[in-house]
């Protein structure tokens, strides 16, 4: 079911989300909509981030030098504004994945016993 | 850089920003449109999917904004427009809050100045760092600057927590040279006086410690600037010169720098003699040779070691018959004031305390006035809320940063707010809000609360500078100003319209301006009726009447001010 699956992945979004964008941004530069929709399909749509939280995140994320945004145009000549992964951002996305690595593993250990 | 050129950006265009990012949420709209149009969705649907999924654009955006800027500064800047714009509001008020202020502050600098120059500061010409003053403490509290020359001499030699010790005296003398006779006040110093408190000579020299010893042979002495320039009238011949001091010959050989009277303010010398041993006998005039100490301390060592080393040399001087023992030594920073008896001396610094409570209570009772006066003088702002919860009773809302920030940019934004948070709350503790809503229970004027419901329930409908009239009106009745004069730009219009009570169906109005006449319609009839209390002693509500009442009033009565009685109009 859609809705249980986005209020699950709402739970499990909270404090990852600057994770899972950093980690779509690391492929190449991106506009919000798009980063939404790639987060979606990587996860076979069980992660649907909500869309409302996406452009604060986002603008999160450029305030602490982590990403950096330009705009451009998209394939349908489109005006969009790009967003791309800094030096620092690339710092931030490997801690933030070691991290979430540590973390899952005690997670998955624990519900294993 | 390029980070903080974005802040700097996004903080002082917000503009810009804005429009940077409705945008930017206008796109993402249209590409998940596109995208719910392109899995099967009609336009419509997919439309409404897509604001479905992004939630309020309202509400992103204020979330967004968040991030960019400094809460703090933001709230600050709020601060300040909210500020400014209350200054503005009664220019009257705030130059008499700030002329008030101004007045306190200059006041209060000015004594602390004095006290802090009288208490703190050295002499001048006196490099104050690392002076300290010897004094002596009576077992009764009682302080004195002077010891016998016997205890200068012990400490000079003794003490390693000194870089050195001067001692000075003064006496008045008579100096006589080829220009006329002078009575003056002279320090007699020890040698390294001038080098102790770092005072430059500015012509020729200071002291020799041979020349201390000469006695009155070979007798030189050190004149001020000020006696040069005065009395020698600056002459280039002054080192040299040939003078008389109590009829002992003497040669001045140096000037000292401009300002330099002595190390104390009392002192105020315009000669300086050397002293080595005791006073001379041309110089004795009775006293004894008694002298006051100033030390420089040598570097890295405190004052708390200096103390306690002078403590202890006093106590090696405990057999000593010529030396008071009933003192005990103190060491006090430098200042032109410090040691001694004086008033200044030993009461200085609680005098300065009661000058600080004083200096602070005068500033609470100030800004409590000002405060008070602007309490009392509520803004246009607050008017309508001030009758609002007189009306009905509510309470005064608490502060609302939104709000406060709000005002100014226009009455829609903060309206639905304010009347949310007023209306229709708790009972009526000024029923007449609706009896004169009515204008039948009142017509005589007098309030008779027993034939009211008090518990009767009122809606308000507040019309800002702008907004007055039918629109906000319910029922249907519509108010607005036949101003006179200025009144135009300051009216301000309550509508109340009352319902549930036993003034259902039945309206009010209230304003602002005292003598403004009032016409509105109601029930197909127009009425009239002037302004009678525009302002009420306590600041807090307005009445409308007709009739003027002679003689003074109860605030009921007051109170009971109602609508004139409705007459027909074209």
């Amino acid at each position: 079911m859609p809705t249980s699956a986005y209020q699950d992945s709402d739970d499990l979004l909270r404090g990852t989300l600057d994770l899972l964008i950093l980690r779509t941004l690391q492929t190449g530069p991106q506009h919000g909509h798009g980063v939404g929709v790639a987060i979606a399909a990587r996860s076979d749509d069980v992660l649907q981030v909500d869309h409302g939280s996406l452009y604060p995140a986002l603008h999160r994320l450029e305030r602490r030098g982590w990403i950096d945004a330009e705009w451009g145009l998209t394939e349908n000549k489109q005006r969009a504004k790009f967003y791309r992964l800094t030096p620092a951002g690339r710092r931030q996305l490997q801690e933030e994945r070691d991290r979430w690595t540590r973390l899952s593993r005690a997670i998955v250990r624990v519900l294993g016993q | 850089m390029t980070r903080l050129g974005t802040l700097l950006r996004r903080s002082l265009l917000r503009g810009a920003a804005d429009r940077d990012l409705d945008e930017e949420i206008r796109f993402h709209l249209a590409r998940e449109t596109e995208r719910h149009i392109a899995g099967g969705l009609s336009r419509p649907e997919a439309e409404r999917a897509a604001r479905m999924a992004l939630g309020s654009p309202a509400l992103v955006k204020e979330r967004t904004r968040e991030v960019w800027v400094w809460t703090a500064l933001e709230q600050l800047l709020q601060d300040l427009r909210f500020g400014f714009r209350i200054l503005t509001k009664s220019p009257a008020l705030s130059l008499t809050a700030v002329a008030l202020v101004a007045l306190v502050i200059g006041g209060n600098a000015t004594v602390f100045s004095m006290a802090h120059g009288i208490l703190a500061k050295p002499s001048p010409g006196v490099h104050a760092t690392g002076l300290m003053t010897v004094s002596w403490l009576a077992e009764d509290g009682f302080r004195e600057t002077h010891n016998g020359y016997r205890v200068f001499t012990h400490f000079s030699e003794h003490a390693s927590t000194f870089a050195s010790i001067t001692a000075y005296d003064f006496r008045r003398v008579t100096m006589m040279h080829e220009n006329g006779s002078y009575a003056l006040r002279a320090g007699i110093v020890s040698p390294n006086y001038f080098d102790t408190l770092g005072v430059r000579i500015v012509k020729g020299r200071g002291f020799g410690i041979d020349e201390a010893t000469r006695g009155t042979s070979g007798l030189v002495a050190v004149v001020s600037h000020r006696l040069w320039q005065t009395t020698f009238q600056g002459a280039d011949g002054i080192l040299g010169q040939a003078i008389t001091l109590n009829g002992q010959p003497a040669t001045v050989v140096g000037v000292a720098e401009p300002g330099f009277h002595g190390a104390i303010m009392a002192e105020l010398a315009d000669l300086w003699l050397p002293l080595a041993g005791e006073i001379p006998a041309h110089l004795d005039q009775g006293r004894g040779t008694a002298v006051a100490m100033i030390g420089r301390l040598a570097a890295g060592r405190s004052g708390r070691e200096a103390q306690a080393e002078l403590s202890t040399l006093w106590s090696q001087m405990q057999a000593d018959p010529t030396v008071s023992q009933t003192y005990r030594v103190l060491l006090v920073p430098y200042s032109a004031t410090a040691g001694g008896n004086s008033l200044v001396s030993m009461f200085g610094y609680r005098i300065l305390a009661i000058f600080s409570v004083v200096t602070l209570l005068t500033v609470l009772i100030v800004c409590a006035n000002v405060v008070d006066r602007a309490r009392r003088r509520p803004s246009a702002r607050d008017r309508p809320a001030a009758v609002a919860r007189r009306v009905t009773g509510a309470r005064r809302p608490r502060p609302d940063r939104r709000g406060i920030g709000a005002f100014g940019s226009g009455v829609d934004r903060r309206l639905p707010l304010r009347v949310v948070g007023i209306a229709g709350r708790g009972p009526v503790s000024d029923p007449c809000g609706c009896a004169r809503a009515s204008g039948l229970p009142c017509a005589d004027t007098r309030l008779d609360r027993d034939r009211l419901r008090p518990r009767a329930r009122c809606r308000l409908y507040f019309g800002g500078h702008d907004r007055a009239g039918a629109a906000d009106v319910e029922p249907a009745a519509a108010a607005f100003p036949e101003s006179r004069g200025t009144g135009a730009r300051r009216f301000a219009i309550q509508a109340l319209g009352c319902a549930g009570g036993p003034a259902a169906g039945v309206f009010g109005v209230a304003a602002d301006e005292c003598g403004a006449r009032l016409s509105f319609l109601h029930g197909g009839q127009r009425h009239r009726c002037r302004v009678r209390h525009a302002q009420p002693p306590d600041g807090d509500g307005e009445y409308v009447g007709q009739r003027q009442r002679r003689g003074r009033q109860s605030r009921a009565h007051r109170n009971a001010s109602c609508p004139a009685r409705p007459h027909a109009a074209g």
